[in-house]
């Protein structure tokens, strides 16, 4: 009996005294920061009064946007170009199996956003190695543009979070509707919807991200966004087309990741070819034809770049 | 983690009675020994030390201590120190299993250090009186998550030298943020690490 006293005493002490210490100061963290200079370039010659024109790609019409704000849910970093290979700087540890409804945070590339984790999860084995793509999950975008001197803004849906669904496009303040409010538009009874209300079963959408499915995880809530490293300032010091995301590089050690987004002409409008046709089109035909560059396959150059300056620190 | 720790509570409780162990595979009362971790994906080799104490009426008692990525038992890394009683709960002389509580506290110069608190068991086969095979586990508590250690290992008293054991296996570690609930929505993260460990103990 005084031996199980005596255990139980020292079981209750462990409890209590359990948790002192914190286990997240000994793995290894990261603060990532997203920013644009090419927005941030754009703007500054707008605020000297020069006109940044759009242009004609293909049968498309590309623009600069003033401001890309948003949602964002989780930043990977892939490895040796494989799936399930990478580490996560930011956001959910597990991506790819992120519910509908997951955490968001606050973006705005138009300035900069450090989004910062406490912790770097490697999976069981990881080696490491070449990262020449990030994956990013958004829950939208916000998109803010010019159209001759009238700004618009249009929300892009990449995940799955009320009210919103993966793939809807919501036009703010259209024209004839209550502002300060986005709006879907309703394909079948042909009028907008304010977000407040019931959203319409068959709204305006972008069919490949709505209709986009990973292979491996086929229930995935939230579209890859892939972007392509290049002009990367490694750990070391030099230029590459990769950053080295080495275990010894990665493990124990204090991570920095800035990235700059090229969103140069990364806002298109399909089947438009001309200033003066992109400046006729209605609220309605703007939402329509709304994309961007990046909505295409992964693993694919998909037009969408960003320069990574990647530090790491040995934390102990 | 509550799930966890009430799981250990009703386990220990369960229990009918504490006597002494025995866990190294020689007969000594005290032993001190060192131990090399090479991790399995390559690396730097952490090291440590384990002391051992059998005393009669009282729960054997050992402190483990281990040095990341250093061999020299210093390191600017994160330093461990877990001093364990064992309550033995079931033995049929080939087969025993302990439970472990413990006190903790892991350190390093650049971050700071504090307590932690550890719970787990032990199960040990004695096949021979020479040999044993013991699968310790316990984890580690933190204020903010949890460090699960399972270290499979084999305990050999070689007959040329009878105060001298020499082990050898593996060591697993599953740090992981949060609590329990959190984990499952992969919510938070962890980190895995395995090793090889080999050492040896002194009778002292």
């Amino acid at each position: 009996m005084h031996k199980k006293i005596t255990f139980l005493a020292l079981l209750g002490l462990v409890i209590i005294i359990a948790g002192c210490a914190s286990l997240k100061s000994f793995m290894a963290g990261s603060t990532t920061s997203l920013t644009s200079s090419s927005i941030q370039a754009a703007n500054a010659l707008r605020a000297a009064g020069v006109t940044v024109f759009g242009s004609a790609e293909g049968s498309n019409w590309v623009l600069t946007p003033t401001k890309i704000s948003g949602k964002i849910m989780s930043v990977v970093f892939t490895v040796n170009g494989q799936e399930d290979e990478g580490i996560v700087p930011f956001g959910s540890g597990r991506p790819d199996i992120a519910p509908a409804q997951s955490t968001l945070y606050d973006f705005d590339l138009s300035n900069i956003t450090v989004l910062q984790k406490d912790t770097v999860g490697l999976k069981p084995g990881y080696v490491g190695g070449q990262s020449t793509q990030m994956i990013l999950l958004f829950g939208y975008f916000d998109v803010t543009f010019l159209q001759g001197a009238t700004t618009k803004k249009i929300r892009f849906c990449y995940g799955d979070s009320t009210p919103y669904v993966r793939g809807d496009k919501l036009m703010y303040n259209p024209s004839g509707e209550a502002t300060n409010k986005y709006y879907w538009y309703d394909t079948l009874g042909g009028t907008f919807v304010s977000e407040t209300g019931t959203r319409p079963s068959s709204p305006e959408a972008n069919a490949f991200v709505r209709d986009f499915t990973d292979p491996i995880r086929p229930n995935a809530h939230y579209y890859n966004v892939g972007v392509l490293l290049r002009n990367n300032r490694d750990y070391d010091g030099t230029t590459k087309n990769y950053i080295s995301l080495l275990k010894s590089v990665v493990d124990d050690h204090s991570l920095s990741f800035r990235v700059d987004f090229d969103l140069g002409n990364a806002v298109v409008f399909t089947n438009v070819t001309s200033e003066a046709a992109f400046n006729a089109l209605s609220d309605i035909q703007l939402l329509q034809k709304f994309d961007m560059k990046q909505n295409t396959a992964r693993w694919q150059d998909t037009g969408l770049y960003c320069s990574v300056s990647f530090e790491s620190t040995p934390k102990f | 983690m509550r799930i966890a720790i009430l799981f250990f509570i009703l386990c220990l409780l369960s229990s009918i009675s504490f006597a002494m162990t025995d866990f190294v595979a020689m007969p000594a009362s005290k032993t001190l020994g060192y131990y090399l971790m090479p991790p399995t994906g390559g690396g730097d080799i952490s090291s440590g030390l384990v002391y051992s104490s059998r005393q009669k009426d009282k729960p054997d008692f050992e402190a483990i201590f281990t040095a990341y990525k250093s061999p020299y038992l210093l390191t600017k890394n994160m330093s461990q120190l877990i001093l364990f009683n064992k309550y033995k709960l079931l033995d049929s002389g080939f087969f025993r299993f302990s439970g472990l509580i413990g006190l903790g506290g892991v350190y390093s110069p650049a971050v700071g250090g504090g307590l932690t608190g550890n719970i787990g068991g032990e199960i040990v086969l004695s096949p021979m009186n020479n040999l044993k095979l013991g699968l310790p586990f316990y984890v580690s508590l933190f204020n903010d998550g949890m460090m699960t250690t399972v270290c499979p290992q084999i305990d050999f008293c070689p007959g040329a030298m009878p105060k001298t054991t020499f082990f050898l296996g593996g060591r697993v570690e599953a740090s992981m943020l949060g609590t329990l609930s959190s984990m499952s929505s992969a919510s938070d993260s962890g980190k895995f690490s395995t090793y090889g460990i080999f050492g040896f103990r002194q009778a002292i």
